[in-house]
C-alpha cells in the first residue's frame, strides 16, 4: 500500500499540471468573439472583483481617458484605477441604456450609456448617467480593449470625485 | 514689467506642467503617486489591498519551479505587510511577464512571499514588476476566476 507521503509525491505534479491547465483555462476563456462582449465582460468582471479577469478583456496598449483625465498605460490603469473601477462596480448597480456598434476589420467601436444607481460613501444616492466609449481590437480570434472614454451627466459629482482622488 | 514678469512665470509653470505631463506619459506605475489620474467618484474599498514591487525572485527548487519573490511596497499610505498578513490573499501581476495571472499566497514575511505549490512558477518575474494583492471575501468571488481553488480563503 502506498503511503500517504509517496501518494502526496505522486499526486502533487499531477495536481500542479492541472492546475496549470485549469489557470490557462481561465485565460483562454475570455476569448471574445463579439466587440460588445469585451465591454460587457469586462465589466462583469469588476462587478466580481476579478481583477485578473478584467484584465483578461484589456489590451496591453489601452489608454484610459476619463473626465479629462487619462492613464497612459495599462499598467497605470491596473494600478491607480482598476481598483477604483472595482471599488465604484462593487456599489453600483451599471443598467445598459442604448448601444451602438461601428467600425470594420479588426477595429470596432462600441458607445453604451448606462444609468449608474448606488450610494456614496457620504450616503448621497448615485443616480447618473454614464457614457462610455470602447474602441476594442481583435487580436488573433479575440476582442480586447483598447481605449476607454467615460464621461458623467453629473458634473458636480465628476469635479467631487477628482478632488478626492487628487488628494494627498 | 509686472506684466512680463507674470507671463515669464506662467510660460515657466506651463513647461513644468508639461514635463511633468511627459513624466507621466513615460513613467511606470510607482512614479504616478500623487498625480491626477483618471478614476470614478471615490467609495469605500471593496477589497483590502496591497501594491508592491518586485525586488527580487527566489532560486528554483528541483523541478525548476521558483514560488518566492521579494518586494517592497509602493503606492500612497503602503506599508510593509506583517508575517503571514497576506496569507490566503489573492495575487495579480499588473506589470511583467505574469501580467494579468493570478495566484494565491501561502505565506509571507515584510519582504517576501511564497506563492501555494499547486499556483504556476514564478519564473520570468523580474525586478520592477507589479503586484496587486487583495484580500477576497470568497463568497463573492466566482468559484472559475479562483482556478482550482477548493480550499476557502485563509484569514489571518
Amino acid at each position: 500500500m502506498m503511503s500517504r507521503s509517496a501518494w502526496s509525491e505522486r499526486v502533487r505534479p499531477l495536481l500542479a499540471t492541472a492546475s496549470l491547465a485549469l489557470a490557462g483555462a481561465a485565460v483562454c476563456a475570455q476569448s471574445v468573439k463579439l466587440p460588445a462582449d469585451a465591454v460587457d465582460g469586462f465589466h462583469a468582471a469588476l462587478k466580481r472583483k476579478d481583477t485578473g479577469g478584467a484584465l483578461s478583456y484589456l489590451d496591453r496598449g489601452l489608454v484610459v481617458f476619463e473626465f479629462g483625465k487619462m492613464d497612459a498605460t495599462i499598467e497605470a490603469y491596473a494600478l491607480s484605477h482598476l481598483p477604483g473601477d472595482i471599488d465604484m462596480a462593487a456599489v453600483t448597480d451599471w443598467s445598459l441604456q442604448a448601444r451602438r456598434l461601428g467600425g470594420g476589420g479588426d477595429d470596432r467601436w462600441v458607445l453604451s450609456t448606462y444609468r449608474v444607481t448606488g450610494k456614496r460613501p457620504d450616503g448621497k444616492p448615485i443616480d447618473e448617467v454614464m457614457l462610455e466609449t470602447a474602441i476594442v481590437r481583435r487580436v488573433g480570434d479575440s476582442f480586447r480593449i483598447v481605449h476607454l472614454h467615460w464621461s458623467s451627466d453629473k458634473g458636480d459629482l465628476q469635479t467631487w470625485g477628482q478632488t478626492q482622488r487628487s488628494a494627498p | 514689467m509686472l506684466l512680463t514678469w507674470i507671463s515669464a512665470c506662467a510660460r515657466a509653470s506651463m513647461t513644468v506642467a508639461a514635463l511633468l505631463l511627459a513624466l507621466h506619459a513615460a513613467a511606470g506605475p510607482a512614479r504616478l503617486d500623487g498625480i491626477q489620474i483618471a478614476g470614478h467618484d471615490p467609495v469605500d474599498p471593496a477589497l483590502r489591498r496591497f501594491t508592491g514591487k518586485v525586488t527580487g525572485v527566489g532560486q528554483p527548487d528541483k523541478t525548476d519551479r521558483v514560488s518566492t519573490l521579494r518586494f517592497d511596497p509602493i503606492g500612497p499610505d503602503m506599508v510593509a505587510p506583517k508575517p503571514d498578513e497576506l496569507r490566503g490573499w489573492r495575487l495579480t501581476f499588473i506589470k511583467g511577464k505574469l501580467f494579468g495571472q493570478t495566484l494565491w499566497i501561502e505565506g509571507n514575511t515584510p519582504n517576501e512571499l511564497t506563492v501555494r505549490d499547486t499556483d504556476p512558477s514564478l519564473a520570468g518575474v523580474v525586478e520592477g514588476d507589479i503586484l496587486m494583492i487583495e484580500l477576497l471575501d470568497p463568497n463573492l468571488i466566482a468559484p472559475t476566476s479562483r482556478g482550482n481553488d477548493d480550499e476557502p480563503q485563509r484569514v489571518v
